[in-house]
């Protein structure tokens, strides 16, 4: 079996078919200016809410110690998309089984942070941040990451009205929460050439003024892509996810993005996850799986490679609650997808057995940021990981691809 | 250069901080009354004759809104499902306990639907219109403050939704000015919070315990106040049995479904209680917990936050906080202390306004009008609704029970893409809101004159950089006429100046 080699053969067909769309980039001046040059463009996916992961990743291989706590909401053995003979894939998530068969996806299933607090706020904020403690310098590990990095219009995206933590202190980071709506509304503003000028000066100084000269350097940018959609229709409705098709149009029309960040809400299953068939937790994971598949198809070819990472900020007690959902728990999954990474599961795997559990949930066995970093490092070419992630001394797994 | 503002400072920064937004009205009502009289007078906001802004509330109907009413319709599906009715139960109402969410909401809907969702529209506009008119704006923007501590998403599901209403009218609004402690003890028992945070299914034996987690670290102490995975498990058993009445949507407890053993939580506890008194046992924790000295800090962070600095000062909050203690967690006195406080006054300038402030302020200083009657439907209602989304604080969608994000650098570093487009819709009447120009500028009609009249009526002090750079971007010398094109393009740009974006 050779899945390393199918995802080559794919990448350069990809490569080929879209070079169409690369021939138009340089009519944008900036397209291929200096921040495209090296590591790929980062797009993190983050599931706001805390991803049961032993829904997306269950751990068939565990028998009974996962089936039974888990009763109706456990995935069957049967069921599962076969990965590795212990884990499979909830069938949800068949598109990204494809993808996974390719050799593209590396999956961390019990990845999480030192912390032992189960709260949304703290584990987000550890997330975003990259540091347990206070840090000097941005808030946000990507914006630290993307400060070493020459700035350039729409270098950093979110995919939400709000920018999230991660990219807090970013020097140049846009949010785009819809790119159609707003490229329309743009073109009200009137002279954006003269507009923009004046709308820089009117702002003055300081923050505010900092913020006008990112938001005039993206209206720029926004108006010389074109408005009708490069990437493919096969995205789920989930208004979050289609952010990823903006960011897939963005890429094709050649915009130099670092980063992209897209927040995805409704993870949160406190009450009714539902089974295997149906339910809450079976309708988000085929959403996701979807615009997934979507997007990696849609920039697979692309000269830069795309390197797609999905996190949450735990994952969720082993036990189902009185309410068919499950509570806070610890680790969780972290999901690595791209033509850049080392199919497979990686990382050691605790097990469910009681006395290896964290208060009936999967103990943390990997520092998420041991995936991060690794693809700070070997993805986005920035070895100066130690100011992305002061204080973390990182091991590599072996999921990115030299 | 233009004259001096013909404004105080610290009044012009008093009302960019208590208030929605500076207008002439509100200035010359703080010139004449003084800042601590103006601020005394809000403090009895059923004092303040507001009756115009209740006028141009008319046609929102579904602030009425009872779900209560809905409940009749219910009953033939509760015979369809076969549900029999219990009636030693305490309320006689206990046949649709069993009843999960989805299940009510199929009682409910879909013959409802289209009310439910018009009513919560009609709650946001209002929101809006209140923001924007009401001459209570001290009790405004403790009700937004209040929202985001105690935040409820209806998005989470449509009984969610359909309770906001009374969330807003009878929880947040009541209390708003008034003590924490009461806040607190209507928030944790009102069917908006208890639906979104889980706590109608927390039951003896399969505890859910979402709300208890949140209550600590949200509501009251806070995530830095050293609380437990056991104060968390704790409190989530207090608060078993605390549920929605399934027929009158209303708070019930169910004694059947409560812990009775013991419990702790955070210096608090209780040998455990059965029967209708369970109830009782989460009251008094409520009640610990408003009075806790975390929870005091928490508050007074809030607080400070909101009216002084994103990163509030360790001596003003201490203060603060020593304040709500003293007088039995009333809010009020902790706001005129703030308010007092040098921190305050020197803090000019240094806040951003969130994108909801932003919106809010433009309305208020270019005088907008919303139309009669202001309903979802009409074209005003319409642009209100989407302006919100696209500068992501539309009331009430804030999904995380942390509500809205208070800080700037999440709403700043996002870009004013989204500032930008609306102000200039706004200013060229592209938006089905009237805003008289000619008005704006003052009688004015040389472009130097129309200048500062536009600069002095937006934002009542400017930098004297904005005026030259309005004139530049537009290509006008100061004498020059000013076409009704050039004005409104004058007045979208004015908007947008760093002024609009300051609190």
């Amino acid at each position: 079996m050779s899945p390393v080699n199918v995802s080559r053969r794919r990448f350069v067909q990809g490569a080929v078919a879209c070079g169409s769309a690369l021939a138009l980039a340089p009519r944008i001046a900036f397209a291929t200016g200096g921040s495209s040059a090296g590591g790929d463009t980062l797009v993190l996916v983050v599931l706001r809410g805390g991803l049961d992961g032993l829904s997306a990743v269950p751990p068939v291989g565990d028998g009974g110690s996962y089936h039974d706590p888990r009763r109706s909401a456990a995935v069957p053995e049967e069921r599962a998309l076969p990965i590795d003979g212990h884990f499979g894939l909830h069938p949800a998530l068949a598109p990204l089984h494809e993808l996974y068969q390719d050799g593209l996806v590396a999956l961390v299933p019990a990845a999480g942070s030192p912390d032992p607090s189960r709260s949304h706020f703290d584990q987000q904020a550890v997330l975003e941040r990259g540091v347990i403690t206070s840090v000097d310098g941005p808030v946000g590990w990507l914006a630290r990451h993307l400060s070493a990095r020459e700035v350039a219009p729409l270098q950093a995206l979110a995919g939400s009205a709000q920018l999230p933590m991660v990219l807090h202190d970013a020097q140049a980071a846009t949010a785009v929460p819809s790119l159609t709506d707003l490229t329309e509304r743009l073109g009200r503003i009137g002279d954006l050439e003269r507009g923009g000028a004046t709308l820089r000066r009117l702002s003055g100084d300081g923050q505010i003024g900092a913020a006008a000269a990112t938001s005039t350097a993206a209206s720029t940018a926004l108006l010389g892509v074109a408005p009708q959609s490069s990437a493919g229709d096969a995205y789920p409705t989930d208004r979050s996810l289609l952010s990823l098709r903006d960011v897939a149009h963005l890429l094709r029309e050649g915009i130099a993005i670092d980063a992209a960040v897209v927040d995805v809400g409704g993870w949160d299953l406190h009450v009714g996850m539902g089974d295997v068939d149906g339910g809450r937790m079976q309708s988000r994971l085929t959403a996701l799986g979807q615009a997934l598949a979507a997007f990696h198809s849609d920039t697979a070819g692309l000269a830069r490679p795309v390197t797609t990472v999905v996190v949450s900020e735990f994952g969720r007690t082993l036990s189902v609650n009185g309410s068919g959902g499950t509570d806070h728990g610890r680790a969780g999954l972290v999901m690595a997808i791209g033509s850049g990474i080392n199919g497979g599961v990686f990382g050691p795997w605790p097990g469910l057995a009681t006395d290896a559990l964290d208060d009936d949930a999967v103990a943390v066995t990997t520092d998420f940021r041991d995936v991060l970093a690794e693809i700070v490092d070997v993805r986005l070419g920035n070895p100066d990981v130690a100011s992305v992630f002061p204080g973390h001394r990182a091991a590599p797994l072996g999921l990115a691809l030299p | 250069m233009p004259e001096a503002s013909p404004f105080d400072p610290d009044i012009v920064h008093f009302a960019r901080r208590l208030t929605f937004g500076p207008t002439p009205g509100l200035l010359a009502e703080l010139h004449d009354a003084g800042t601590e009289a103006w601020l005394r007078a809000q403090s009895d906001p059923a004092s303040i004759d507001d009756r115009e802004t209740d006028r141009r509330l008319w046609a929102l109907t579904g602030l009425g809104f009872d779900i209560g009413r809905l409940a009749p319709e219910a009953a033939p599906l509760l015979d369809t499902l076969g549900a029999t009715p219990i009636v030693d139960g305490a309320s006689g109402l206990l046949a649709t306990t069993a009843m999960t969410l989805d299940e009510l909401e199929a009682s409910l809907f879909p013959q409802n639907r289209d009310r439910l969702s018009r009513v919560l529209s009609e709650l946001r506009l209002a929101t809006v219109v209140r923001a924007t008119y009401s001459r209570r704006q001290v009790l405004e923007q403790m009700v937004d403050l209040w929202w985001n501590h105690f935040n409820v998403w209806p998005g989470k599901h449509p009984i969610v939704a359909a309770m906001m209403v009374s969330a807003d009218r009878d929880v947040i609004r009541p209390h708003a000015l008034g003590r924490f402690a009461e806040l607190l003890q209507a928030s944790a028992a009102s069917p908006a919070m208890l639906a979104f945070l889980d706590n109608w299914e927390n039951r003896a034996g399969s505890p859910n315990e979402n709300f208890g987690r949140e209550l600590l670290e949200l509501h009251t102490v806070g995530v830095d106040s050293g609380f437990t995975e056991q104060d968390v498990q704790g409190a989530s058993r207090v608060f078993t049995g605390w549920t929605i009445d399934r027929f009158g949507g209303g708070f019930h407890f169910e004694p059947d479904w409560h812990d009775p053993d013991a419990k702790h939580v955070l210096g608090w506890s209780t040998p455990g209680r059965s029967g209708p008194g369970g109830v009782d046992e989460g009251r008094s924790l409520l009640d610990h917990l408003a009075h806790h000295p975390s929870t005091a800090r928490n508050v007074a962070t809030r607080l400070v936050r909101r009216f002084v600095a994103d990163d509030p000062p360790d001596a003003l909050v201490a203060g603060a906080a020593g304040v709500y203690s003293a007088n039995d967690t009333a809010v009020l006195p902790v706001l005129h202390h703030i308010v007092a406080s040098d921190d305050f006054r020197n803090s000019a300038g240094t806040k951003v306004r969130r994108p909801l402030d932003f919106f809010i302020a433009a309305l208020r200083s270019v005088d907008a009008d919303l139309g009669d009657p202001i309903g979802p439907s009409t074209e005003a209602g319409q642009t209100v609704n989407v302006s919100l989304t696209r500068l992501g604080q539309r009331p009430f969608d804030a999904q995380s029970p942390a509500g809205y994000p208070e800080r700037s650098d999440g709403w700043l570093g996002a870009g004013l893409l989204p500032h930008w487009t609306v102000a200039h819709e706004l200013a060229r009447g592209l938006a089905g809101i009237d805003v008289d120009l000619t008005r704006l500028a003052g009688g004015a009609t040389t472009a130097g004159a129309v200048a500062d009249a536009v600069l002095t009526r937006l934002h009542a002090t400017a930098h004297p950089d904005r005026r030259p750079a309005l004139l530049e971007g537009l290509g006008l010398g100061d004498d020059d006429p000013v076409q009704e094109e050039q004005l409104a393009e004058l007045v979208g740009l004015a908007l947008c100046a760093a002024e609009g974006h300051q609190r």
